[in-house]
C-alpha cells in the first residue's frame, strides 16, 4: 500500500514536471500577450524530433542533444513569432484559435512527411537506460532524468524572472504593457523572447518526457487538452499556478493508470472539469503577477 | 417621500487600499447630482459599486427604498438603475437603431422572444424611434455605429441608456471626448430628461457642472469630502484648496 | 431590414442550390446528402461561434450524441425516422444544456479547453461502452422505416438527398428568422459586448446557455440524419478532429452570416471529395494552410470576399 502510494507520487511528480516544462511557456504567452496558442505543443514535438535525429543520425551525446533540441525549438518559435504570430496579438480570440489550430495541422503534416507516422524513440545513453534502485523501489532512470531536468528548469525560470534584467522587463510588461513601453522597454522584443524561451522549455519537456508522451506527428493535437488544462487549472498567467496544476494533474493521471487503467483519461478530465466548474479562473487566478 | 437612491457607508478595498471609503449619498427625484473630484478619486469605482458591476466590501445601496445591495448588476438595471460608460461601449457590429433596440428589448423584457410578433416589433420600434428623435439621430438610424464620429457615438451611448427609461441614471463623463461644439447636444438631452428622474453625472468640465447640477458631491481619495449646492461648493474653502488647487483645468 | 422579395429569395436559395447540385451531379446523391447534413451541423456551429462569439473545439460532441441516440433509438425503440430525428435533437440538446451550465462560467482558453475535454470524455465513454455502442466497430445493424410511411430509403441515396435537403431548408429558414428576433439580436449584442448587455439588465449566462442548448439540438438533429441515412455511427463523429474540421468549414465560408456556413461546407466538402485520392497528410497540410491564409488575409471568409468583390464591382462601400 505504502509502496503503491510512493510509486504514484514519484511517477506523478516526474510526469508533472514534464507537463510543467511543456506548459509554462503557454501560461506566460497567455498572461503576457493575451495570446491563445493552441500550437504550443508543437514545440515539444519539435524538441523530441530534433533530439531523436541528432542522436540517431549524428551520434550527438544525449545531454548535448537535449540542449540543442531546446535551442532548435526556441529558434523555430522565434521565426514563427516574428513572421506570423506577432500580427495576432490583440486580434479576436477566435482568430488566434483558428490560426494556431492551422499551425497545428501544418505541423502534423510536416512531421508526418519528414519523420513518418510512427512513434520516434529518443534513444537514451546506456547510463540513463534501465532502472535505478531508490532503496524502497526500483524505477526507470528516465523518470528521474525527467524530474531532475524539470527541477533545473524551474530553478532557471526562477532565476530568469527574479534575477535578470529581462525578468524585470517581463514582469513590468505583464503588469502594464503600455506603461512599460513608455518607460522605454521594448515590449515587442520582450514578447518575442518570452515566446521563444517558452518554446525552448517545451522542447526540453518534449525530449525528457518522450517516454511518457511519445513523439509522433499527432503529438500537438493528442496532448493539446493536457497542456491547456495545466494552464487553465493553474490560472492563466500564473507560473506558480501551472507548476501546482501540472503536479496535480500529473499525479491524478498517474494514480488513474495504477488504480484503474483504461479510465485514467476520463478520470483526469473529470477532475479537471470539476476544478474548473468550481473555479473557472483556475486555482491561482492573478491578473497582474507572474 | 423616499429617496430614489440611498447609498450608505459604501466601501471597497483592494488589498489594504480603500478605493471607496464610507460613501453616503442621497438622490431625490428630479435631482441632478454632479460627482466631481481629481483623477483617481474613485468616481468610476463608485458608479461600479452602485450598479453592482463591482461587489462592495461593505455598506448598502437602496433603490426607491428597497435594499439592492445583494442583487447582481442585471437585476439592479432591470429595476431602473442604469449607467453609461466613460469609454463608449456600443455594439460594434450593429447600426444606431439596432444598438438602441438592444436597450428597448431589455426594457420591455423581450430578450427571450424567439418569434417576431408584430405588436412586439412595433413597441420596440416606437421606443427606438422616440429616442432617435430626442437625440436628433433619426437620419443616422441605419448607419453602423462603427462609422459614426466620436461625438455621435457618445450620443448613442446615452441613447442606449435613455431607451431603458431609467429611474436613476448614472452618467460617467457623458461629454468626454466630444468636441466642445457638440457637447451641448448631449447636455440638452440630459436637460430634457423626465423631471422625476434622478441623475448622477461625473464631469470634469466645471462650466457644465455649474450649469446643470442641482447638487455637487466632491470625492477625493475615495471619500466624500463635501456635499452641497453649486453655490455652496463654489464658496467652500476646502474644496477650492483640495480640488481646484490641485487639479486646475 | 431586407426587403420582402430579397427575404423570400434567400429562403428559396437552399432548395435552388440543391436542385442545381442535383443537376450537376445526378449520380452522387448520397454525397450531396452528406453535404446537406454537414451544412446543418456547420449552421449550428455558426450559432455558437459566429453569433454568440464562443470559440469551441467540441461541437462534434453534440453531433455524435445525436447520431448515437438516433441509432440506438432505431435499433431498440422504433425505426420510424421522424421521431428518430427528435430523439437525436433531444440528445444533442441535453448534452449541450448540461455541459453549458458548466461551460458558460468559463471564458477564453479555459472555455475552449473544456469544450475539448467534454467531447473527449464523451468519446471515451462511448468507446468503452462497447456493449451498447459497438465501441471502435461503430453502431450498425439498424434499418429505417419509410419516411412518413411513404418514401423508402434506397441504396443510391435518392431519398437521403431529398430528406436531408428538406431538413436543411427548414433549419436554415428558421435560423434566418431567429437571427432577427429579439432573442437573436440579444445574442449578437452579448457577442459584441457582454458586460454592456449586463448593464442593461440582460442575463448573459442564461442567454448563452439557451443558445448553446439550441445549437446542440440542431447539431444532434444533423447527427440523427447522418445515422439514419448512412445507417452506421462511428466514433469519429465525436472526435475533436471532426470538431476542428467543421470549424474550418465555417471559417472558410465566413462566421456570423448563415450563408457562410452553407458556402464553406459546400466548398470544403467538394474539395475534400476530389482530394480524397491524395494522402491524408497532405490534406491536413492543405487545411492548415487554408486556416492560416484566411485568418491573415481574408478574415470573414469567402462570403466576405464575395461581398467585397460585389461592393467593388458596384462601386459601393462594403458592408
Amino acid at each position: 500500500m505504502a509502496s503503491l502510494l510512493a510509486s504514484i507520487l514519484i511517477d506523478g511528480f516526474a510526469y508533472g514536471m514534464v507537463l510543467f516544462m511543456v506548459s509554462v511557456g503557454l501560461t506566460v504567452t497567455l498572461g503576457l500577450m493575451r495570446f491563445v496558442n493552441l500550437a504550443h505543443g508543437m514545440f515539444a514535438m519539435i524538441g523530441g524530433y530534433a533530439a531523436a535525429s541528432l542522436i540517431t543520425m549524428a551520434g550527438v551525446p544525449y545531454i548535448l542533444a537535449l540542449i540543442l533540441a531546446a535551442i532548435v525549438a526556441g529558434i523555430i518559435a522565434l521565426g514563427l513569432e516574428i513572421s506570423v504570430i506577432r500580427w495576432m496579438y490583440g486580434r479576436p480570440e477566435l482568430d488566434q484559435v483558428l490560426l494556431t489550430i492551422g499551425l497545428v495541422f501544418i505541423g502534423i503534416a510536416l512531421a508526418g512527411m519528414l519523420f513518418g507516422n510512427s512513434l520516434v524513440p529518443v534513444p537514451l545513453p546506456d547510463m540513463l537506460r534501465g532502472a535505478s534502485d531508490l532503496g524502497f523501489r526500483v524505477m526507470p532512470t528516465q523518470r528521474i532524468v525527467a524530474a531532475v531536468v524539470g527541477l533545473l528548469s524551474l530553478l532557471a525560470i526562477w532565476l530568469l524572472l527574479d534575477r535578470t534584467m529581462f525578468g524585470i522587463r517581463l514582469r513590468a510588461t505583464v503588469d502594464n504593457a503600455r506603461a512599460a513601453g513608455e518607460l522605454g522597454i521594448n515590449t515587442r522584443r520582450v514578447y518575442a523572447i518570452a515566446f521563444s524561451v517558452g518554446a525552448a522549455l517545451a522542447g526540453l519537456g518534449g525530449v525528457v518526457g518522450a517516454e511518457l508522451l511519445p513523439v509522433e506527428p499527432y503529438y500537438p493535437l493528442k496532448y493539446l487538452v493536457l497542456f491547456l488544462a495545466v494552464v487553465a487549472v493553474g490560472g492563466p498567467g500564473s507560473v506558480f499556478g501551472s507548476l501546482i496544476a501540472a503536479l496535480l494533474l500529473g499525479t491524478v493521471e498517474t494514480a488513474g493508470k495504477y488504480l484503474a487503467p483504461g479510465f485514467a483519461t476520463i478520470g483526469l478530465f473529470v477532475v479537471m472539469l470539476l476544478v474548473l466548474s468550481w473555479r473557472p479562473d483556475g486555482l491561482f487566478h492573478r491578473k497582474s503577477r507572474l | 417621500m423616499t429617496a430614489l437612491l440611498e447609498v450608505r457607508n459604501l466601501t471597497k478595498s483592494f488589498g489594504g487600499l480603500k478605493v471607496t471609503n464610507h460613501v453616503d449619498l442621497t438622490l431625490e427625484p428630479g435631482a441632478r447630482m454632479a460627482l466631481i473630484g481629481p483623477n483617481g478619486a474613485g468616481k468610476t469605482t463608485l458608479v461600479n459599486l452602485i450598479t453592482g458591476a463591482l461587489a462592495a466590501s461593505g455598506g448598502s445601496v437602496r433603490l426607491m427604498g428597497e435594499d439592492v445591495s445583494a442583487l447582481p448588476e442585471p437585476v439592479r438595471a432591470a429595476r431602473g438603475l442604469i449607467r453609461t460608460f466613460q469609454v463608449t461601449r456600443l455594439f460594434g457590429s450593429m447600426t444606431v437603431a439596432e444598438n438602441l433596440r438592444i436597450g428597448a428589448i431589455h426594457r420591455q423584457r423581450r430578450s427571450y422572444a424567439i418569434l417576431r410578433r408584430t405588436a412586439v416589433e412595433q413597441a420596440l420600434d416606437e421606443a427606438v424611434a422616440r429616442v432617435l428623435a430626442q437625440l436628433r439621430l433619426t437620419d443616422r438610424a441605419d448607419t453602423p455605429v462603427a462609422r459614426l464620429a466620436y461625438g455621435e457615438q457618445r450620443l448613442v451611448e446615452l441613447g442606449i441608456a435613455l431607451v431603458m427609461e431609467p429611474r436613476v441614471l448614472l452618467l460617467d463623463e457623458p461629454a468626454a471626448g466630444v468636441p466642445q461644439s457638440e457637447s451641448h447636444i448631449i447636455m440638452d438631452a440630459i436637460d430634457d430628461l423626465p423631471e422625476d428622474l434622478g441623475v448622477v453625472f461625473i464631469e470634469h468640465d466645471m462650466d457644465l457642472v455649474f450649469r446643470f447640477a442641482t447638487e455637487i458631491v466632491v470625492l477625493v481619495s475615495g471619500a466624500v469630502i463635501c456635499t452641497g449646492t453649486p453655490s455652496e461648493i463654489a464658496a467652500n474653502e476646502e474644496v477650492r484648496r483640495v480640488y481646484f488647487g490641485e487639479a486646475a483645468h | 431590414m431586407t426587403s420582402f422579395p430579397t427575404r423570400i429569395l434567400g429562403d428559396l436559395a437552399v432548395p435552388l442550390a440543391g436542385l442545381i447540385l442535383l443537376a450537376l451531379y445526378p449520380s452522387q446523391q448520397a454525397f450531396l446528402a452528406q453535404i446537406a447534413i454537414t451544412a446543418i451541423l456547420v449552421l449550428s456551429l455558426d450559432l455558437v461561434v459566429g453569433f454568440a462569439g464562443l470559440a469551441t473545439l467540441g461541437h462534434a460532441a453534440m453531433f455524435g450524441a445525436g447520431a448515437y441516440a438516433a441509432g440506438l433509438y432505431a435499433l431498440h425503440v422504433w425505426s420510424e425516422p421522424l421521431t428518430g430525428l427528435i430523439a437525436g435533437a433531444l440528445a444533442g440538446a441535453v448534452v449541450a444544456g448540461a455541459t453549458a451550465l458548466m461551460l458558460m462560467r468559463a471564458h477564453g482558453l479555459t472555455f475552449l479547453m473544456m469544450t475539448v475535454a467534454i467531447s473527449q470524455v464523451l468519446y471515451e465513454i462511448v468507446s468503452k461502452a462497447r456493449d451498447v455502442t459497438g465501441g471502435d466497430d461503430g453502431l450498425f445493424g439498424f434499418t429505417m422505416q419509410p419516411v412518413l410511411g411513404v418514401w423508402e430509403f434506397d441504396f443510391f441515396g435518392k431519398l437521403a438527398f431529398w430528406y436531408s435537403l428538406a431538413v436543411l431548408w427548414i433549419v436554415f429558414v428558421l435560423l434566418r428568422r431567429l437571427m432577427v428576433t429579439p432573442f437573436g439580436q440579444t445574442v449578437r449584442a452579448i457577442r459584441d459586448d457582454a458586460g454592456r448587455v449586463g448593464s442593461l439588465g440582460g442575463r448573459v449566462y442564461r442567454h448563452r446557455v439557451v443558445v448553446y442548448t439550441l445549437s446542440g439540438g440542431i447539431a444532434g438533429l444533423a447527427g440523427a440524419l447522418s445515422a439514419q441515412t448512412v445507417q452506421v455511427v462511428g466514433l469519429s463523429s465525436l472526435s475533436v478532429t471532426y470538431s476542428a474540421e467543421i470549424l474550418v468549414m465555417l471559417v472558410l465560408g465566413g462566421t456570423g452570416r448563415l450563408w457562410g456556413a452553407l458556402v464553406g461546407t459546400l466548398v470544403f466538402t467538394v474539395i475534400h471529395h476530389y482530394a480524397a485520392s491524395i494522402d491524408p497528410v497532405r490534406w491536413m497540410l492543405f487545411i492548415g494552410l487554408i486556416l492560416v491564409v484566411i485568418v491573415l488575409f481574408l478574415p470573414g471568409g469567402l462570403t466576405r470576399g464575395i461581398a467585397l468583390i460585389h461592393a467593388w464591382l458596384t462601386g459601393r462601400r462594403a458592408p
